[in-house]
């Protein structure tokens, strides 16, 4: 009996001391934090780290969202100093087409056709690491690009092609970017270009270069972007030098969002449009005025369910 | 003896029946969407992560959301709505604490008209809020159903003249939590 009502006792204290924290009075902010400490805040993934999936000619870590095409045009005049009669490189143009899908979030394809040596490309981007809002994991994010591409010029006396495979061009670049703060991104490239044929015999056939880019945001919809990939090759040296006709890439520009569409307005001493082109056939010079001023225009379109909720 | 033994078994009697009425119960997967209609555009977005916690013993409710879980069909107005309008690295949740006004008996089944008065943060900014919508009473189960207008100016969300006619003056909000008992 003993036993029992000591036992009971001890429920009733227990129960009383539960009973009574329940009881007391609970402000609703009490109730919000409650809420934070059943379901804490979630570190989330990075978005918006650039406007575009490109930060001028080379590409950022952003990629199409999944079941979204993007419709780009690019597009580049001639140069700068190529004088009155050219009406400073207005004259000319070159454009590149593309179509760029996204499969899933993070992974996304597309195909593009230059004019600019008649080149086909056609690209594989995967993004496998998101920097987070919050802890010390994940600082960056970081994609994956794997991209051929396809000269279709007619073989000619300074440019002969024997068979197929050497119109053949490979890419393999991983991009790292962090967004610092709204206003701030970076990007480091590295970058290996392989040509089956190159331009002039006594170029290299594979590049290595490092690419760096960024943007600032000037206002919510427009930003300041440049870009500069430079090409190791001649640091290896031992046979690895490249024709030194050759010039590394710097680009500066602008992105100008509109609703559906962003702008890239743009000046840069290369006229290709692809890693190939850029990062490999460029003789231009900036001080030279060898600048070539463009626009990329990037439209998407989104195929996913139209649903109302 | 006996005496004690009964003091103990009524007082734990009547504290149970007090615990019974302090119970909370948890919503983890509701769901909040939104939809702005003009003529231009149609805009929606669901969420359906939203938690929620009510309080039966005094009526009070607090829910909380991330920005960044608003699904959009559309993947670049998504991407606009965090970046340029609500601003969610900035301000990542939205929230809201109040009362509901109405005593309602969670312990019978049955649909009550509710009205919710309290404090709405969105965009970092409070706003006191009434409001109204349904709250069905089901076992062990309350469900709770809310329409409401929340217009962007009063948050102080800026909206460029560039895109005004397709943004609404007033977006429409639905809310569905549906709770159980939190043990």
């Amino acid at each position: 009996m003993k036993s029992v009502l000591k036992n009971t006792g001890k429920l009733t204290l227990f129960i009383l001391l539960f009973g009574f924290r329940h009881l007391h009075a609970q402000d609703v902010d009490d109730l919000l934090g409650e809420l934070d400490e059943i379901s804490p805040d979630q570190a989330q993934n990075i978005t918006a780290t650039f406007k575009s999936t490109r930060i001028i000619n080379g590409h950022s870590i952003e990629t199409v969202a999944k079941n979204h095409l993007d419709f780009r045009i690019s597009h580049r005049f001639g140069t700068l100093n190529s004088g009155y009669n050219n009406l400073f490189g207005l004259d000319e143009s070159r454009i590149r087409i593309g179509l760029e899908y996204g499969i899933t979030d993070d992974l996304m394809i597309g195909a593009g056709r230059s004019s600019y040596l008649k080149e086909y490309d056609y690209f594989l981007k995967y993004r496998f690491l998101h920097q987070k809002t919050k802890g010390l994991l994940n600082p960056v994010t970081v994609t994956l690009l794997v991209s051929v591409s396809t000269n279709t010029m007619d073989t000619s006396p300074t440019m002969q092609f024997f068979n197929n495979l050497e119109r053949q061009s490979y890419v393999g670049q991983l991009m790292i970017a962090r967004k610092f703060g709204e206003r701030l991104s970076l990007e480091v490239n590295p970058t290996v270009v392989h040509r089956n044929k190159t331009e002039t015999p006594i170029d290299a056939n594979t590049l290595y270069a490092m690419g760096v880019g960024g943007r600032l945001k000037l206002s919510k919809r427009t930003t300041f972007n440049a870009e500069y990939f430079y090409v190791a090759n001649n640091l290896i040296g031992n046979g690895f030098e490249r024709d030194p006709a050759f010039r590394n890439n710097l680009s500066l520009g602008f992105d100008i969002e509109t609703g559906g569409h962003v702008f890239q307005l743009h000046i840069s001493n290369s006229r290709g449009m692809i890693e190939k082109q850029f990062i490999g056939d460029t003789q231009d010079e900036w001080l030279k005025g060898g600048l070539y001023y463009g626009f990329n225009i990037s439209r998407i379109f989104s195929f996913d369910k139209k649903e109302k909720h | 003896m006996n005496r004690l033994i009964k003091t103990n078994l009524t007082l734990l009697l009547i504290i149970i029946s007090m615990t019974g009425y302090t119970q909370k119960y948890i919503c983890k997967n509701g769901e909040t969407s939104f939809f702005s209609e003009t003529p231009m555009e149609d805009i929606s977005a669901l969420n359906t992560k939203v938690v929620s916690l009510i309080n039966t013993e005094d009526g009070s409710l607090a829910v909380k959301m991330n920005i960044i879980d608003f699904e959009f069909p559309n993947k670049l107005m998504q991407e606009h709505f965090n970046e340029n309008y609500l601003e969610s690295e900035k301000y990542p949740k939205s929230v809201f604490s109040g009362k509901i006004l109405e005593k309602i008996d969670f312990s019978k089944d049955g649909k009550h008209k509710v009205t919710g008065q309290g404090n709405i943060v969105i965009h970092g900014q409070a706003q006191k809020v009434n409001l109204e919508g349904t709250l069905t009473v089901n076992g062990d189960q309350l469900i709770l159903e809310a329409a409401y207008l929340i217009k962007p100016e009063d948050y102080n969300i800026e909206i460029p003249s560039l895109v005004i006619t397709k943004i609404a003056k007033e977006i429409s909000v639905k809310s569905k939590f549906v709770y159980n008992k939190l043990s």
